[in-house]
């Protein structure tokens, strides 16, 4: 009986806790609310707007004046919006959304050091960073309801059947696998906050017994990896697109993975620690985290460099090597590659060779670049500058830099160059339209959103389990 | 150590006698046979067979209609939507040109004869085309019929049907010409692409929702009732023949082809993919592809593949066939072939000439040809020009 009273003061707790705050705190609630009202308002009047009427109007039957009212109409908007066509049909929300799985994946690393190597700084870490993944499957989630053309009809023969019945309405099919695995972290997540928030918010001597943590952890370890492994999937098997084509493709998404979510969780604390004066976190625990991300940066450059050769040495594959010059190509090589490309490099991009990637898509190559230049120069400064690692404005510009890295590597870089030029050789290049670009926003400022309300109570929790000034430490 | 290990072994022989011997009671001798049996090709490809006037058809095991009660009535809702769509633009084309017009009659009628049918694939029936590259002079009539018998919404630009402008000495496709206005030259070779109507389909096994699938004669079908736009067909597919409606699609009454299909050209909703289906609203009613009719120098052929006296296996015997990308190993239904006879590609001294169709007429000796351009044969070749100019 007691237990299940706690377990409503713990659910009260979250609620209290999340808008318990100062009036910066709703500054920043309101704002972000707003900012994602009015860019989903955006998607929903124009990018959205036919597909919601007739999927309401038509297929569901509800009445057409309120949506009129709202400004939705049968005969306007469209996805025609974005800079999305059938050569290039994976955009900007889809770079993005693979990202944001990427940085999801990476929460589980703490649980890791934390509940099944009982590691006592990574225990006042851990709940923060199953937070924060808890955020990033949002928004990621987000970004998938938001691409695809018809929302509603989405749920309707997707989402409900999976969830209600577990009725797979295709096996064959990743999107489902990558639905379930979605989900299936997501409340995994939302179970190992709870748990944590429910013992450490009644003070020092109360903890989550060990042996459960552990087995969340032993359910959510391999979770955190095939989330990522499955996104992968989705596009490593197409032979349709030899870019993604190779089995590189799954280990590549979780390595650089594993080194975007740490940094990002790094800045975060960084922010905790300032604005909540009880919490602390031991300064080993941001130099180990950041000598692990570089780890697995490392990894990352060295797919890339694999990749490289792959794309460039001996392959004869035409698609390959002109999606591969619009990656790589870049003035300082180009005397390098000239004699292996000539011939397509010269067919898409004319005699004007040495330039960034192919016409109208040179972003991708400069971001390729700034990802192997950033990440290596991260990696040398991590091994060979060692007081950069021990201090507090070291470990911010290295999870800076990391972090910045990554987003080059893993949004626009990973998707976009298998379909320019697309299958029959027709090169459309794809810049994200101003829709495109807000409406991203909008499914970034509702994650915040939902970081910051998780991430409150967790941290009240911590500071009231590991007191006031870290004495336990 | 040692006795410990031991005992270990015999429990682990233990363990395995206890489910051997349980295997054993559980298990039926029959069923196990069964399980072993080897799975033959048409296990896999079986579908649910109905016989409807004798006749037998069969409805694909892969389609989420099983029934041809179901199917029925997804036409019939499928025909009022189509009905009330066309009759939206009837009246606003009376209401610009009038109710006496001829196009507002017009309009109506095709608004009234809008019959959405529902029949199924016929057993044994593979279909397939085939294409003679040699006489194919890359004129896109089929691209053009297509869009007229198949509803496409021409606002939008989409054809199912490309026509890939390749250099005759490698068919490499990446290297193609899309966007070419002048043909046939006789260095180039025009290949008419759409759906492949594969065996082994990319598209119908990423789909998410089973709105897309290979029906029982070979036609892969998008229901788009059931599509969710996301675009992962179009990723999967090394053709590039689906497409997405990216905008409202607009019905036209007057332009309309009301003989339509529910799985085929009933007009398509925004932010669904649509793609080639064989015309499966005439070629399963024992008519031929538009493609096929509109072309103006017989270069395509359409038929059962099972039947060994159709073009299609003739063809094949006669000739030798390949298909494109076989590497990708879908297994395209659609052939393509050099036939025996050219047709006769475009004079270069004399490029803007149409004469290979009838008799040219002949100019007088030494007098220039009516269509000759003032520079002869250096005008044609612009790269020679710049060079001399510079």
């Amino acid at each position: 009986m007691s237990e299940i009273i706690e377990i409503f003061k713990t659910i009260w707790h979250f609620i209290k806790y999340a808008f318990n705050g100062g009036w910066r705190h709703w500054v920043f609630i309101f704002a972000m609310a707003g900012l994602g009202a009015f860019t989903l308002g955006l998607w929903a009047g124009i990018e959205a707007a036919p597909a919601i009427y007739v999927q309401w109007v038509n297929h569901l039957h509800f009445s057409a004046s309120w949506l009129k009212m709202l400004g939705i109409r049968p005969d306007q908007g469209g996805m025609i919006y974005t800079d999305m066509s059938d050569s290039v049909p994976w955009g900007m929300y889809i770079s993005f959304f693979v990202f944001w799985v990427g940085i999801a994946a990476a929460g589980v690393l703490f649980g890791m050091a934390a509940y099944v190597f009982r590691d006592k700084g990574f225990m006042r870490v851990a709940p923060v960073a199953e937070a924060q993944a808890i955020a990033a499957i949002t928004v990621a989630m987000l970004l998938v309801f938001l691409d695809v053309g018809r929302p509603i009809r989405t749920i309707e023969l997707l989402a409900l059947p999976i969830l209600l019945n577990f009725h797979l309405p295709n096996w064959h099919s990743m999107f489902d696998y990558d639905f379930i695995v979605l989900t299936s972290y997501l409340i995994i997540n939302i179970i190992g906050v709870f748990l944590a928030v429910h013992w450490y918010r009644r003070g020092p001597k109360y903890a989550p017994p060990k042996w459960l943590m552990y087995a969340f952890m032993v359910i959510a370890g391999p979770l955190a990896i095939g989330i990522h492994t499955v996104t992968a999937f989705i596009s490593q098997a197409l032979t349709a697109r030899p870019y993604w084509n190779s089995p590189l493709l799954a280990p590549a998404y979780v390595a650089t993975a594993l080194a975007a979510g740490p940094a990002l969780l790094v800045l975060v604390l960084m922010i905790a620690e300032k604005h909540y004066k009880g919490y602390k976190v031991p300064k080993y625990v941001y130099e180990k985290t950041i000598i692990a991300a570089t780890v697995a940066l490392v990894v990352g450059l060295y797919f890339t460099l694999s990749e490289a050769q792959e794309t460039f040495w001996y392959t004869t594959e035409p698609l390959k090597r002109v999606q591969a010059i619009g990656v790589f190509l870049s003035p300082f090589v180009c005397n390098i590659m000239k004699p292996m490309l000539k011939d397509y490099a010269f067919y898409f991009a004319g005699h004007s060779f040495c330039r960034w990637g192919l016409p109208g898509t040179e972003y991708l190559a400069m971001l390729n670049w700034v990802w192997i230049i950033l990440g290596s120069l991260a990696v040398l400064l991590v091994v060979f500058v060692p007081p950069l690692r021990k201090r507090y404005k070291g470990v911010a510009l290295l999870a800076t830099m990391i972090l910045l890295a990554v987003v080059c590597e893993k949004t626009f870089r990973v998707v976009e160059p298998a379909y320019i030029p697309d299958v029959m050789g027709v090169l459309h290049p794809y810049f994200p339209t101003p829709i495109e670009v807000a409406v991203t926003i909008a499914a970034h400022a509702l994650g915040l959103l939902v970081y910051i309300l998780v991430a409150r109570p967790v941290l009240v929790a911590l500071i009231r389990h590991y007191g006031a000034h870290g004495e336990e430490h | 150590m040692v006795e410990k290990g031991g005992k270990i072994r015999r429990n682990l022989l233990k363990g395995i006698a206890v489910t051997g011997i349980a295997g054993m009671m559980v298990l039926d001798r029959n069923k196990v046979k069964d399980m072993l049996k080897p799975i033959t090709k048409e296990d896999l490809e079986d579908g649910y067979i109905y016989t409807i006037n004798g006749v037998e058809y069969v409805i694909s095991a892969e389609s989420p209609y099983k029934t041809p009660e179901e199917l029925q009535r997804l036409a019939k809702e499928k025909e009022a939507d189509a009905k009330r769509r066309c009759m939206e633009s009837a009246k606003e084309i009376c209401k610009r040109l009038g109710e006496n017009s001829p196009e507002c009659k017009l309009a109506k009628k095709h608004c009234q004869e809008i019959k959405v049918k529902w029949t199924l694939a016929r057993k044994g029936v593979r279909w397939a085309m085939a294409l003679d590259l040699n006489r194919c002079i890359g004129c896109r009539r089929c691209a053009y019929a297509c869009v007229q018998e198949n509803n496409i919404d021409r606002t939008q630009g989409i054809e199912w049907i490309k026509v890939l402008n390749i250099s005759r000495e490698e068919l490499e496709l990446i290297a193609t010409d899309l966007k070419y206005t002048d043909a046939p030259y006789k260095e180039r070779v025009y290949i008419p692409l759409a759906c492949n109507q594969c065996e082994y389909p990319p598209c119908t096994m990423v789909c998410p929702v089973r709105a897309t699938w290979k029906e029982a004669d070979g036609i892969i079908v998008i229901d788009s009732y059931r599509c969710i736009g996301c675009r992962y067909c179009i990723t999967a597919c090394p053709y590039g023949a689906r497409h997405l409606n990216w905008k409202p699609v607009i019905v036209d009454a007057l332009t309309l082809n009301p003989n339509m299909h529910v799985l085929g050209n009933v007009p398509r909703e925004v932010h669904t993919v649509e793609k080639c289906i064989f015309c499966i609203q005439r070629t399963r009613d024992g008519g031929t592809t538009a493609c096929v009719e509109i072309c103006p120098v017989g270069a395509r052929a359409f038929g059962n593949l099972h039947d060994p006296e159709g073009p299609i296996m003739r063809i094949i015997e006669e000739y030798g066939a390949f298909v494109l990308k076989p590497n990708a190993g879908t297994k395209p239904r659609f052939f393509y072939y050099f036939g025996p006879a050219r047709t006769p590609p475009k004079d270069a001294v004399n490029p803007k000439s149409s004469n290979w169709i009838g008799n040219p007429p002949r100019p007088e000796e030494g007098a220039p040809g009516p269509n000759v351009l003032p520079g002869g044969e250096e005008s044609f070749n612009e790269e020679k020009k710049s060079d001399k100019g510079m």
